[in-house]
């Protein structure tokens, strides 16, 4: 049996006996002021209201005090309604006093008064009413300029750059605040447990420590606001609670070491944590592209100029981005075309080499390109393909070997390296059936040739058919 | 030359805009392009402004509005319940005035049999047999809609990202955007059916874009490009030199004037010379292989065709055109649509699946985008009287599909879904300004950036809208 908590639950009861007498007292006071005064209405009668009204205040402000002492709402608006309260009550005493003592003072600064205490009685219910049912209640079907910038709880990310939202400070902080500080904060610091700030999460409480950085299962709180509701364990005791998704960015968080810093990382987070984030918070973590992940500078414009002249097409991938995308142009291509490509491999990313007369020897001299991702050679039918070279490429995602000499051997040689590689191989030495071979062997290869039709059968239209039946 | 830095006749407007922004987007060109900076500054495109994922885009064009409910939005409810008036609590309030004519509205059901085709298990109607084969490749979206319910506005919607004409199309701003990787031939081609149009010049406008980026028609026979040969007589030696001469007479007024409108004029000169090459060239069609003809079909041995229009625009790619636009007319079909959707389906269907094909195994769909569809949807309703054998379907702009294929775009995904009767969209709503927006990201363009200004306010493909549709991309 807890008395002040059981007391303390009649509080919502009480609560709204006062507001309502306040309001009557108010009313009268209005009727006299506009000169409505017969025995039914006098300045007793609204002196008396009053005073009931603050009678029946004070008991529902100690119930209220005594339910304030159960911990279950947040401090900040606790505080807010606890405070504007005992001010309402205060000033409602001012109200009776003024009224009795001052019948000299004109009506109106009396009647000013009493205003001012009932919108403070107004506001008090309303700071009530959202520690109850939450700041949204009110507003939350209404219309849209009424909603403002009402506290879901979840913060707006959307604006900021995915690589650098720190989980700890835009996530995890807000969470902590909006669910586990009412009760475990350094004046109440509920199971020895205090979480205002960033080191406290690592100070050993009653349990295990708050947060074990590697280790979500060790973490008190992971543990605790992972539980279901109804469990007895569960944190926090009150209110909405952590949804799946916040639950997965702190094990996540927890898992890649609980640093204030950390931020995402598209490499190491799941595709159900992406999904998830990018569903709750707008932001995207889905995987870039290898070339968007690279940053180089900006190469020797005299170095571009000189490839240019001698028959390259040179782009940059973007305005931002200075990984060249680089084509030949011409059908001859020579050792010293190859050798200037070779002082800007550490910027080409998409390389062409079509038609050209490329062969076996001079592909095998090219300097290696560092972020090569996608290799055309087609039309070169003296090249056998090259593997030697291209097997240098740890980014390399396609490769078209179309119209070349390739050979089953040397692409079987290729594949060993890089599974998941697209690979052009139509007019090509490789069969059919050795293509179909390569493609069982290498699963996550695609390895693509020449496309055929299956036969088409005139379609049926349902009228037709229905008629021949 | 020595005195020519002593006077500077340019007119106030050029001198400002070179003086001040004209510094920063010199230096911005000279960030993509280095050479053509100082070189021909003047048609130097202004992005990309990240990395693509397609560098081409080929239009497939369906104008008059296929049917997308028995084509590719399979609705088995409106089989069971075929004949019988559709609810208005589906249909809610927005009706087309030809429909609010209509006294009744029975539910019609697709026409062919719908099936899961390929490992995707997307569905397709057996009237597209041959599209029904490389579903594995596509991206079909079932949630599109648009604004406008008459044709001519709502292609004009489709290309310009405004109802009424006179903005740009996308063809002419990702020609704006991105120029041209063949300087022989223009960047935005279009190729429209013989006998089918369907298209028209409106839908190939460069607007209030400098006109070097409208787009140009090739036609089948002997003229692809009208005007463009030499007159009988002239030989191309004398043109030649006719424009030799030009050209010393323009230099002569750009070194008085420094006028940029006279390079632009002769660059284009040049570049109709070019064509008098390049463009035979490339709508000769003659040299390829038989087992091109079986892929696309035996109609594109015939010019004009739709999938001989189909083969053209691979070698117009191939080439490094950046936005071949197909036109295929015909598919309006508010009635007879159980004899006419056939014959279209048959024009189309294995040029369209076959190009994209045809992209994939040559490479080409590693940065090449092809779209397929067109202005607006068709109804779940009959418009005008259900006879056995015989219906219509009316406009439909609340819900309808677009094919995507190629560079970028996630393959054999069915994205968006509508009611169960085709009406409205229920998941993953793509407004036309949201696909425009995701091509021009899909092409390394950003729909807000790019803007050009007129008339007092900078204009967009978007206008004031669009949202990146991510759900789709790769």
């Amino acid at each position: 049996m807890d008395w002040n908590l059981f007391i303390g639950r009649f509080h919502p009861v009480m609560v709204h006996l006062p507001i309502g007498i306040f309001i009557l007292g108010y009313g009268f006071e209005i009727l006299f002021q506009s000169g409505y005064r017969n025995p039914i209405n006098s300045r007793k009668i609204i002196i008396a209201t009053y005073s009931f009204g603050l009678l029946s205040g004070i008991i529902a402000a100690v119930t209220g005090w005594q339910l304030s002492l159960s911990d279950a709402y947040g401090m900040a608006p606790l505080n807010d309604h606890k405070y504007l309260g005992i001010a309402t009550l205060v000033l409602m005493l001012a109200v009776i006093i003024y009224q009795i003592k001052a019948p000299e003072v004109k009506g109106r600064l009396k009647l000013g008064l009493s205003t001012v205490a009932i919108v403070l009685t107004a506001l008090t219910g309303h700071f009530g009413g959202n520690l109850t049912h939450g700041a949204s209640y009110l507003v939350e079907y209404g219309p849209e300029f009424l909603k403002g910038e009402a506290d879901t709880g979840t913060p707006v990310l959307t604006t900021m750059n995915p690589d650098s939202v720190q989980i700890y400070g835009t996530i995890i902080r807000p969470l902590l605040d909006h669910n586990c500080m009412a009760c475990h904060h350094s004046g109440s610091d509920k199971g020895g447990l205090i979480l205002e700030d960033y080191p406290s999460l690592f100070k050993t409480s009653d349990h295990n420590q708050p947060i074990a950085p590697g280790d979500p299962f060790a973490s008190e709180i992971f543990t605790r606001v992972s539980l279901p509701a109804n469990h007895e364990k569960a944190m926090p005791p009150r209110g909405a609670g952590f949804g799946y998704t916040d639950i997965q960015i702190l094990k996540y968080w927890i898992e890649n070491g609980a640093d204030s810093l950390t931020v995402f990382n598209s490499d190491t987070m799941t595709p159900e944590l992406i999904a998830l984030i990018n569903r709750d918070y707008g932001l995207d973590y889905s995987p870039k592209p290898y070339y968007d992940r690279i940053r180089v500078d900006r190469p020797d414009d005299d170095l571009l100029a000189e490839l240019r002249r001698s028959g390259y097409r040179v782009h940059f991938l973007s305005e931002t981005n200075f990984l060249l995308d680089v084509a030949f142009m011409n059908d001859s291509i020579s050792t010293e075309h190859l050798k200037l490509l070779g002082k800007i491999s550490d910027h080409v990313t998409i390389l062409k080499l079509v038609n050209c007369h490329l062969t076996d020897d001079l592909i095998q001299d090219m300097a290696p390109m560092t972020h090569l991702t996608r290799m055309d050679i087609s039309k070169n039918k003296r090249l056998s393909g090259g593997v030697a070279f291209l097997a240098k490429h740890d980014h390399l995602e396609s490769v078209n070997f179309n119209e070349t000499a390739l050979s089953k051997d040397a692409l079987e040689h290729l594949l060993t390296g890089f599974e998941d590689l697209r690979v052009y191989v139509r007019h090509t030495n490789i069969t059919r059936e050795e293509r179909a071979d390569l493609s069982q062997a290498f699963p996550g290869a695609e390895i693509i040739s020449e496309f055929t039709f299956e036969t088409v059968a005139p379609a049926k239209s349902v009228f037709r058919s229905e008629s021949e039946n | 030359m020595h005195d020519h830095h002593h006077h500077h006749p340019i007119s106030r407007k050029d001198f400002l805009s070179k003086s001040t922004l004209g510094l920063g987007a010199l230096s911005l060109a000279s960030l993509i392009h280095p050479l053509s900076a100082f070189g021909s500054a003047l048609n130097a495109p202004v992005g990309p402004h990240f990395a693509p994922k397609a560098k081409r885009i080929i239009f497939l064009n369906m104008i008059g509005a296929p049917s997308q409910l028995d084509l590719f939005d399979y609705k088995p409810i409106l089989t069971k319940m075929h004949g019988v008036e559709l609810p208005e609590s589906v249909m809610g309030d927005r009706l087309t005035a030809t429909a609010e004519a209509q006294a009744t509205k029975p539910i019609v059901r697709p026409l062919y049999a719908f099936k899961q085709r390929g490992k995707s298990g997307m569905w397709m109607s057996d009237l597209m047999p041959y599209m029904a084969q490389i579903t594995d490749e596509l991206c079909m979206i079932n949630s599109v809609y648009t604004e406008s319910v008459q044709h001519e506005p709502a292609q004009m919607f489709t290309h310009t990202g405004s109802e009424i004409p006179g903005r740009p199309t996308m063809g002419a701003w990702i020609s704006y955007g991105l120029g041209s990787e063949n300087e022989n031939l223009p960047s935005y081609i279009a190729l429209m059916t013989k006998g089918n149009e369907g298209g028209s010049s409106r839908l190939l406008s460069s607007g209030f874009l400098p006109a070097e980026h409208q787009g140009v028609q090739l036609r089948s026979g002997k003229n692809p490009v009208l005007f463009l040969n030499n007159p009988p007589g002239v030989t191309e030696g004398m043109r030649r030199g006719q424009l030799d001469h030009l050209q010393q007479l323009q230099d002569q007024s750009y070194s008085t004037w420094e006028d940029a409108s006279i390079k632009a004029k002769m660059s284009q000169y040049e570049m109709a010379f070019r064509m008098q090459t390049s463009v035979p060239e490339v709508m000769n069609i003659e040299g390829e292989p038989e087992h091109i003809y079986e892929l696309y079909g035996e109609d594109s041995k015939k010019p004009g065709t739709f999938a001989s229009n189909c083969l053209l625009a691979r070698r117009l790619v191939e080439r490094g055109v950046r936005f071949v636009q197909l036109y295929h007319g015909g598919w309006d079909h508010h009635s007879n649509l159980p004899k006419q959707i056939p014959k279209n389906c048959k024009d189309v269907d294995q040029g369209s699946a076959a190009l994209i094909m045809d992209l994939k195994q040559r490479g080409l769909l590693e940065d090449t985008l092809v779209i397929w569809g067109g202005e607006f949807g068709r109804t779940s309703f009959s418009q005008g009287q259900l006879t056995r054998d015989n219906f219509g379907r009316d406009h439909h702009p609340d819900a309808y599909t677009m094919l995507l294929a190629g560079a970028g775009v996630k393959k054999g995904l069915t994205y968006g879904a509508t009611d169960a009767f085709g009406y409205h969209i229920i998941e993953n709503k793509v407004h036309v300004h949201d696909l425009n927006a995701t091509i021009m990201h899909l092409m390394g363009l950003d729909h807000e950036r790019l803007t050009y200004k007129y008339q007092g306010r900078r204009f967009r493909l978007t206008d004031v809208h669009g949202n990146l549709v991510k759900g789709i991309l790769s």
